[in-house]
């Protein structure tokens, strides 16, 4: 089959691998009808997540048909189409038992502080991804959605991971009726981050990004305000004056591990890697909050630490939650938003590409090129 | 010169606005919510079948630093790199030498994930591989200006040093 093949850093090509197999009775395997290319996968494109090893298939938001099952499964069966959420979730350990499936104690041997995660390197597990023509999918009878008739798949396959952790996002913000929510980051999850501000009554929803294609695209898809961070002096005075100098009642970090706009977080965070990755998102966002107000953060980050103002959030009493999204949870209330078309996911598909051309994919996403919003990838045998 | 407030004035309008006002009406909260027997999960962690052929290494912090009962194969350790993250995972997961030790086996790994493609005939196609055509397409002044750096760095540098060293020597 072909899947894509991580070689390193900005690295990656299409190759011929063998079909994966039926490992555990648990097991699915699934033939994959999209996938897509997510900025967390950037992370691992840019080389900053340990454990990344050449050789992997990257690739942790896709559909697909279910081809085979092993003996054990009873909710899947041949011919299925089905979402799959990017988490591996064993549904039976005391963290999936309490719904926090992206933090399951028994599918990732390599690490503890991680769940498991398809095509995310060995620190989330070591599973192959999906950018791929099949997929071994564990616990088959936990994770895979049955997509409805009347879905559109390309809307279904951005139900696997962006759209509920954009959600998820402003869930953890505990938004209260008309509550003033700033979102850092106009990515795909920020884009959605600000939609589900609404959904919770926000106010007024703001986002701070320093790309302006995405800047405009999230303003009239989001229904949003929109700011580039380039054409202010301090981002954070920025936002106090827009809030009556008290702060904005909910911050999102949407960003992560990547962010622009300090250069002492870029060298030590993207270019040394002495701390993991650049925290300037949630750092605004924490001075950037009001007293009492809250911060979630949705963006990822590395494993080991970093700079951020853990002073000021205790002085100002702020509220944290983060988390990496619980997919699984999260899908009948969003797939009662699409069928309400409250949210039209496949509107921020910007790119469709040939899965042989995943190397342009990933490099027209990560540069920026083109006005890339979210592109996803189409195997030959979905392409009819 | 910084950019003027324009908020949304009829946001009350925009389709589904308010619609999970309610805490209640929203899926993580409470953030633990016992669904135990619901999952889907029709084993429990005791009677699951283990999965066979462990290869690769566990992390320390997991009891009995045993494997889990499902887990990925993707590309077992081999090699130097294989070396370094065996060392690596001596550590804890609260340790820098676990994760900095890793991201150096990761570089390894790419020394040998290019020396293997040698050693079996394929000579990397890096101008592929790094997606460049998508560079020369969309963003062209970009990709001259780095073709040429790169051309001075990897080409005329080490050429203009060969060629003085040999003047040197004659």
């Amino acid at each position: 089959m072909l899947a894509m093949d991580y070689r390193g850093p900005y690295r990656v090509r299409v190759v011929n691998k063998a079909e994966p197999e039926i490992r555990h009775p648990m097991d699915a395997i699934v033939r994959v009808t999209r996938s897509c290319i997510c900025g967390s996968d950037l992370h691992l494109y840019h080389g900053l997540v340990p454990d990344t090893r050449v050789g992997t298939t990257l690739g942790h938001e896709f559909t697909g048909i279910v081809e085979e099952v092993g003996s054990g499964v009873q909710n899947l069966k041949p011919g299925d189409h089905v979402l799959v959420p990017f988490n591996i979730s064993c549904g039976s350990c005391i963290f999936c038992e309490n719904e926090l499936y992206a933090n399951c104690h028994d599918a990732n041997s390599m690490a503890t502080a991680v769940g498991a995660i398809f095509g995310y390197s060995h620190t989330s597990g070591g599973y192959h991804g999906g950018q791929a023509e099949y997929v071994r999918v564990p616990y088959a009878d936990i994770g895979p959605y049955k997509i409805p008739e009347w879905m559109d798949i390309e809307d279904a396959v951005l139900l696997t991971d962006v759209v509920p952790t954009g959600y998820q996002a402003a869930e953890m913000g505990d938004i209260k009726k008309g509550d003033t929510v700033v979102v850092f980051g106009a990515g795909p999850v920020g884009i959605f981050a600000a939609k589900s501000a609404w959904l919770m009554g926000a106010g007024r929803v703001i986002v701070i990004d320093h790309v302006d294609y995405r800047l405009e695209f999230v303003k009239k898809y989001a229904q949003c305000e929109a700011y580039n961070f380039k054409e202010m002096d301090d981002p954070v005075v920025f936002l106090k004056k827009t809030t009556d100098s008290l702060g904005a009642d909910v911050c999102i970090d949407a960003v992560g591990a990547e962010a622009a706009g300090s250069a002492l977080q870029r060298l030590t965070g993207v270019k040394l890697k002495v701390q993991a990755g650049a925290a300037t998102a949630l750092q605004w966002a924490i001075n950037s909050v009001k007293k009492g107000g809250n911060v979630s953060i949705v963006g990822v980050y590395g494993p080991t630490a970093n700079l951020v103002p853990i002073g000021n959030a205790l002085n100002k009493g702020i509220t944290m939650k983060m988390n990496q999204t619980s997919v699984k949870r999260h899908l009948p209330k969003l797939v009662e938003h699409v069928k309400n078309e409250y949210l039209k996911p496949s509107e921020i598909i910007t790119h469709r590409i040939p899965l042989e051309e995943v190397a342009e994919g990933y490099h027209m996403f990560s540069s920026k090129l083109d006005n890339c919003i979210k592109p996803i990838l189409v195997p030959p045998s979905a392409m009819h | 010169m910084e950019p003027n407030f324009i908020p949304h004035e009829n946001h009350k309008n925009i389709p589904g606005w308010g619609v999970d006002a309610e805490f209640s009406e929203r899926p993580a909260i409470p953030y633990w919510k016992p669904v135990a027997g619901k999952t889907g999960a029709h084993w429990t962690t005791e009677n699951l079948p283990q999965q066979e052929d462990f290869n690769d290494f566990t992390s320390i912090e997991r009891p009995g630093a045993s494997p889990t009962h499902v887990f990925g194969n993707a590309s077992p350790p081999s090699g130097l790199s294989g070396l370094i993250r065996a060392w690596s995972f001596r550590y804890s997961e609260g340790s820098w030498a676990h994760w900095m030790g890793l991201l150096f086996a990761d570089r390894v790994n790419v020394l040998e994930g290019v020396s293997e493609d040698l050693f079996s005939g394929h000579v990397p196609n890096v101008f592929k591989e790094m997606g460049l055509k998508s560079e020369l397409k969309y963003n062209k002044k970009n990709f001259y200006r780095n073709s040429a750096i790169a051309g001075l760095i990897f080409i005329v540098l080490p050429v203009s040093l060969i060629l003085l060293t040999r003047k040197k020597d004659q």
